[in-house]
């Protein structure tokens, strides 16, 4: 409670009479008046004591009130604590700490005005509560979140466990009913066939849902990687028709691709672009019904390539059209003769295309059809640049360190880091908190290493890092990307942006590119 | 000639079970074991033309036994097919730096285990000292 909080002041003098004054004046219950009698024997009590105010003589022997204060500004400890200089003298000196705190600093002169002094320190109490009391509640807050993140690490697991102990026996159970449905254990007949058939489907559509838990929480918690480079999306598109043909043909449905013959190449990262279009795919395929008509277009739009995938199904209502994309959203003009999806689907190709820096859509009218579409941009080597530092640094933020330093080198990716780079790294990374990998870098960058440092020193550390490339004659050219956590903003050089930096060893006018933050919200 | 000798290992029997049947059916010869110890010592003794392996293992688990494998003058060309539940970053990692044949994620379904099957074996005869 805060009333029944003992607050302490500290009053310096080195006269014991005015001591005994100022404590006659001041005494009250819940208040505890400490005192000193010199300036070193102050600045010892005010690290022992958690105080609310110091009350400083200025005119002491050996260290005055002003020197105290000097010493209180350089200590961590003391710098924010509140004084009240008692003086009969030296006011030219005020200006001296005009810039010590704002509000910290006040005066009283000799003879001290009991009614003054009292309302004065009233002052700086209340400020003290006020304090102890805002402190009180960030600390909450933090316990509060450490408990949710814990939480939210306890569902990861969960997931994570729950789908590999729910694999095995679905693979058991699936591979059984199947090697009775394929006749391989003996003969059976049309109708155990049926029965068969329908413990596959069930088998798959159980597989499926575990796969999207996984997939959509390892995606929300960060963890799932992205690696975005250049990709054939005529490849990836033709394959997805591919495989899809068959289903559709299974229900009578037109499958259709058109593609501009010279569609140039995008950015993305290819396993999770193709889920996007699967999904959509899929999704068509199971909301279209018997007979309909699917085309999956893509053309270039701007600086993006747009990937549509059109149906002539019942189409969406406009008040479905903004749940679609929610978990396990039930939409209320859903017919009963669609199949069946997790529920999952549209929300996890979402995810997937936010972190590409798309858009991912829908178009549609009920009674006519509907146009999933998403967009990527398009590949250019500076887009690439900009992609693979931001991936690099999500895919290090799902890591929670405090922070990481990512280093890149362009160039032949077979061959390692320089091997004088490579010491100065483990000479730095030998500390418990401290560790370093490699990153899987694929295209035009070499491989890179991520260091990753809760350490004071890291900072300096990275400087130190800087100079060293530069000092060394070499034509290898680096990236650093320094990776704050959300809460340690001295790293960053401007707020939500990250600092990229591309050094050369023979070129003076280094270029600094920002990249759009990836830090905010972690 | 058979359609090929396969080595099995799982520590679940059922699934070692299953798997025997069906690649049988499908006319390989099929061994089995159910921890990499055995594995190691199988591959070495019986030379099979292609392991489908679990991962998570008691006894060296699959990434330690084909580590081993590789090192190993008469078991280092054999392909290996990873059967998974996982799918851990690791796993990404190691299937991108291509450091396993391939990968089929649990369940699987049995006509793309037995397609990728004959690929490999296929590519292991091509391949074979």
């Amino acid at each position: 409670m805060d009333n029944a909080q003992i607050m302490k002041i500290l009053a310096v003098d080195d006269r014991p009479e005015n001591l005994v004054a100022l404590k006659h004046l001041l005494a009250r219950p819940g208040l505890e008046i400490l005192t000193a009698e010199s300036g070193n024997q102050a600045l010892g009590m005010m690290l022992q004591h958690d105080l609310a105010l110091v009350l400083l003589d200025v005119q002491m022997p050996g260290m005055d009130g002003f020197e105290v204060a000097e010493l209180m500004r350089r200590n961590e400890r003391t710098r924010q604590l509140p004084i009240i200089f008692v003086t009969a003298i030296n006011k030219e000196r005020r200006h001296v700490f005009s810039g010590y705190e704002a509000g910290a600093v006040d005066y009283l002169f000799k003879p001290v005005d009991p009614f003054i002094i009292r309302s004065k320190v009233n002052v700086f109490l209340e400020m003290k509560r006020h304090q102890l009391a805002r402190d009180r509640l960030l600390a909450e807050l933090n316990k509060a979140n450490n408990r949710l993140q814990e939480i939210s690490n306890l569902k990861s697991d969960f997931l994570s466990a729950a789908s590999h102990e729910l694999r095995t026996p679905l693979t058991v159970i699936k591979e059984h009913c199947s090697l009775v449905r394929d006749e391989i254990v003996g003969p059976v007949n049309e109708d155990q066939k049926k029965c068969m058939d329908s413990a596959l489907r069930n088998c798959n559509r159980l597989a499926a849902l575990v796969n999207d838990l996984l997939d959509l929480d390892s995606i929300e918690s960060g963890q799932h990687p992205i690696n975005r480079q250049e990709i054939d999306l005529t490849a990836i598109l033709t394959a997805c028709v591919a495989d899809f043909r068959h289903n559709c043909e299974s229900r009578d449905q037109h499958l259709v691709m058109e593609l501009p013959a010279d569609l140039p190449t995008a950015l993305g990262d290819e396993a999770m672009v193709t889920q996007v279009v699967v999904n959509l795919l899929g999704n068509a395929h199971k909301f279209v019904g018997g007979g309909g008509a699917i085309t999956l277009s893509a053309r270039v739009v701007g600086e993006n390539v747009r990937v549509d995938v059109l149906d002539d199904g019942p189409g969406i209502s406009p008040a479905d059209q903004s749940r679609i994309f929610e978990k396990f959203a039930r939409l209320e003009g859903q017919q009963e003769n669609v199949l069946k999806g997790t529920g999952l689907g549209l929300a996890i190709s979402r995810k997937i295309v936010d972190m590409h820096d798309g858009e991912l859509g829908l178009e549609s009218e009920p009674g006519v059809g509907s146009t999933f579409y998403f967009t990527l941009s398009l590949f250019s080597e500076e887009a690439h640049l900009a992609a693979f530092v931001a991936d690099a640094t999500r895919n290090a933020l799902g890591l929670e360190r405090e922070w990481s330093l990512i280093l890149l080198q362009p160039g032949d990716p077979q061959a390692g880091l320089a091997p004088w780079l490579e010491e100065e790294i483990q000479g730095f990374v030998r500390h418990g908190h401290d560790r370093t990998g490699p990153l899987q870098v694929k295209g035009s960058f070499r491989q890179g290493v991520l260091i990753q440092s809760g350490r004071v020193g890291a900072l300096s550390f990275l400087t130190r890092l800087e100079d060293i490339i530069r000092n060394r004659d070499e034509s290898l050219r680096y990236a650093i990307v320094s990776i704050p956590a959300a809460d340690e903003k001295r790293f960053v050089l401007e707020e939500d942006k990250l600092e990229y930096r591309e050094l050369s060893a023979d070129s003076a006018d280094e270029g600094v590119v920002h990249v759009q933050g990836q830090n905010s919200g972690r | 000639m058979s359609k090929g000798k396969i080595l099995v290992v799982d520590d679940e029997p059922d699934i070692v079970q299953s798997l025997t049947l069906r690649l049988q059916s499908a006319g390989y010869e099929v061994s089995s074991a159910t921890d990499g110890l055995l594995a190691t010592k199988k591959a070495i003794a019986e030379q099979p033309e292609l392991i489908i392996m679990d991962i998570g293992m008691p006894a060296g688990n699959g990434h330690v036994v084909v580590e081993q494998l590789r090192n190993i003058e008469n078991t280092s060309h054999i392909p290996v097919i990873f059967l998974t539940a996982r799918t851990s970053g690791e796993d990404y990692r190691l299937a991108r730096e291509g450091r396993v044949t391939k990968y089929i994620t649990k369940p699987f379904d049995a006509e793309v285990l037995l397609e990728a099957v004959a690929e490999q074996i296929q590519r292991s005869r091509q391949t074979a000292p």
